[in-house]
């Protein structure tokens, strides 16, 4: 099964794009694979709402694990399966909690052997702190580790930069910065809350399986 | 897999670079760089201290006799600059450190070697880019003209840049009174040091009390160096140790009849009111080379000679006649 993985920075909606994905595939049920760091594997099966109620919140470092959600993506007459990862969030520097980081160096580990990058960035953080006619992006919200991550997915094939939280109201400046920023690279607009800017999102998985 | 094929990190290397990031040694956006392949090669692998070497310093320093609290303080300064690139390595905040230090006292025990060693040790650590060291002394620093001090004392620190400034009997440049030009030459010295903080290492030598005296009329001067070492006078039994140290390390050995003519004379030596001006290891040193040119005149008119006999000293060849302390 190939392995599309999501990344990005904390609380930038990551868990939360991969469940409403999910449903957007069509999936009723989620059944997770739990990947911990110690090297054991789980699995889970919730149903979307408890797994929105259980996974997703505002604290940092809620994912601690690779929680990978096996999609099913129609394909001609028979239904391929794609695993969507779902990954501890990265942060700057070296994070001083060793559980942490030993989850954000699986992430990496998981980004290596990944078929495809999903970067998800927020755009409405980015326009909210964009200064009148700034040049660039503000580095509030946009750090060198987001820098660092591009440049990585300049090197993968199948590299998608998601500007998340369109739905809200500055991240449309946010997104046109990113894609002035990064014209070399696919930015797509997306909300992970609405669901906005998925059937493309579902385009680029498409090819891939 | 088709992705891969363009990638310019093999899968063994980006395997490292993740164990290095879980084991907290880069950060992550540098983990990334190297990922990516943007960075060349693996960054600054050379700039680190190497334990080994610098365990092999420490032996070596061991390897003096006595001096155990200049040791100990040793081993204190190095365990922290070593720990302190250690938390530089981890991006933790790591203060520069000022290492200027006062060396005192007696003549012979130890104050150069010890400073030489220094040096070699900070240029291990890379505190120091050449870790040599530059000996001077008042005539080097005190010019004969107003104005001449100054340039010459640049002159001085400048030869010392990336080394270590070792001003022996620094004592004597405040004692010529107050319109001796001395005293230019301690200002002047202080400013370079705080000027070229972290790219020397000064060091003053000098007898206790006179140093004693030398840093109390200055009142900025101790707080600028905030490194003090004792030397001790050597005790009979740690004289005895270096001559025969000395002796071995020429390929010598001393006899016992030899060792106990030396005992009873460093005993003797000691006693005396004599000690103030005595060269402790200094003294050891001429008197096992001066043996060892007796022994040679000894030998000279014997036809035949043992492996032996060209090794060892005996009481013969210790004589006290011109014995210069």
């Amino acid at each position: 099964m190939r392995r599309s993985i999501v990344i990005g920075r904390t609380n930038v909606g990551k868990t939360l794009f991969c469940i409403h994905f999910a449903r957007y595939l069509g999936s009723r049920q989620l059944n997770w694979l739990l990947e911990t760091t110690d090297g054991k594997n789980e699995r889970v099966t919730m149903s979307l709402a408890s797994a929105e109620a259980r996974l997703s919140n505002s604290t940092p470092h809620q994912t601690r694990t690779l929680q990978s959600v096996t999609v099913k993506v129609p394909r001609g007459k028979v239904d391929r399966e794609l695993l969507l990862t779902d990954t501890t969030g990265l942060s700057e520097g070296i994070y001083p909690d060793p559980d942490i980081r030993l989850a954000m160096a699986q992430t990496l580990e998981a980004m290596v052997s990944a078929a495809l990058i999903l970067h998800i960035v927020d755009a409405d953080e980015i326009g909210r702190n964009l200064g009148p006619g700034q040049k660039g992006l503000p580095a509030r919200s946009w750090s060198e580790l987001d820098n660092q991550l591009v440049a990585y997915g300049g090197s993968h094939d199948n590299y998608f930069l998601l500007a998340n939280k369109i739905d809200l109201s500055a991240a449309k400046r946010g997104y046109r910065q990113l894609c002035k920023e990064f014209s070399k690279h696919r930015v797509i607009p997306v909300s992970a809350l609405a669901g906005t800017g998925f059937r493309e999102v579902k385009q680029h998985v498409w090819n891939l399986v | 897999m088709r992705h891969q094929v363009n990638r310019m990190v093999s899968s063994t290397q980006s395997q490292e670079v993740i164990k290095r990031y879980r084991e907290g040694e880069l950060a992550l956006a540098e983990a990334l760089q190297i990922l990516s392949g943007n960075s060349a090669g693996s960054p600054d692998q050379t700039a680190l201290v190497s334990k080994s070497k610098l365990l092999e310093y420490m032996t070596r320093m061991d390897d003096l006799v006595g001096l155990g609290e200049v040791k100990q303080t040793v081993r204190e300064i190095f365990a922290f600059v070593y720990m302190q690139q250690k938390r530089q390595e981890r991006h933790l905040k790591s203060e520069p450190t000022v290492l200027h230090m006062v060396f005192r006292g007696n003549p012979g025990t130890g104050k150069t070697t010890v400073a030489r060693l220094l040096g070699e040790m900070f240029r291990e650590c890379g505190l120091l880019a050449k870790g040599h060291l530059v000996e001077v002394e008042r005539a080097d620093l005190v010019g004969e003209y107003i104005g001449h001090t100054a340039q010459k004392t640049k002159e001085v620190v400048g030869k010392a840049l990336g080394g270590v400034l070792f001003i022996d009997e620094a004592y004597s440049l405040a004692r010529g009174g107050d319109k001796d030009f001395g005293r230019e030459s301690i200002d002047c010295l202080v400013k370079s040091m705080e000027d070229n903080r972290n790219r020397f290492i000064a060091i003053i030598a000098g007898y206790p009390k006179e140093m004693d005296e030398f840093l109390r009329t200055n009142p900025g001067l101790p707080s600028r160096f905030p490194i003090h070492l004792t030397f001790p006078d050597y005790s009979v039994e740690e004289l005895l140790k270096i001559a025969r140290q000395m002796a071995e390390n020429r390929q010598y050995r001393l006899e016992f009849t030899a060792e106990a003519k030396l005992r009873r004379r460093i005993a003797q030596l000691l006693s005396d009111g004599a000690s103030r001006n005595f060269s402790n290891a200094r003294w050891v040193r001429n008197t096992v080379e001066r043996a060892i040119r007796k022994h040679a005149v000894r030998l000279f008119d014997n036809t035949q000679y043992s492996v032996e006999d060209l090794m060892t000293l005996t009481w013969a060849d210790f004589s006290w006649e011109g014995d210069r302390l």
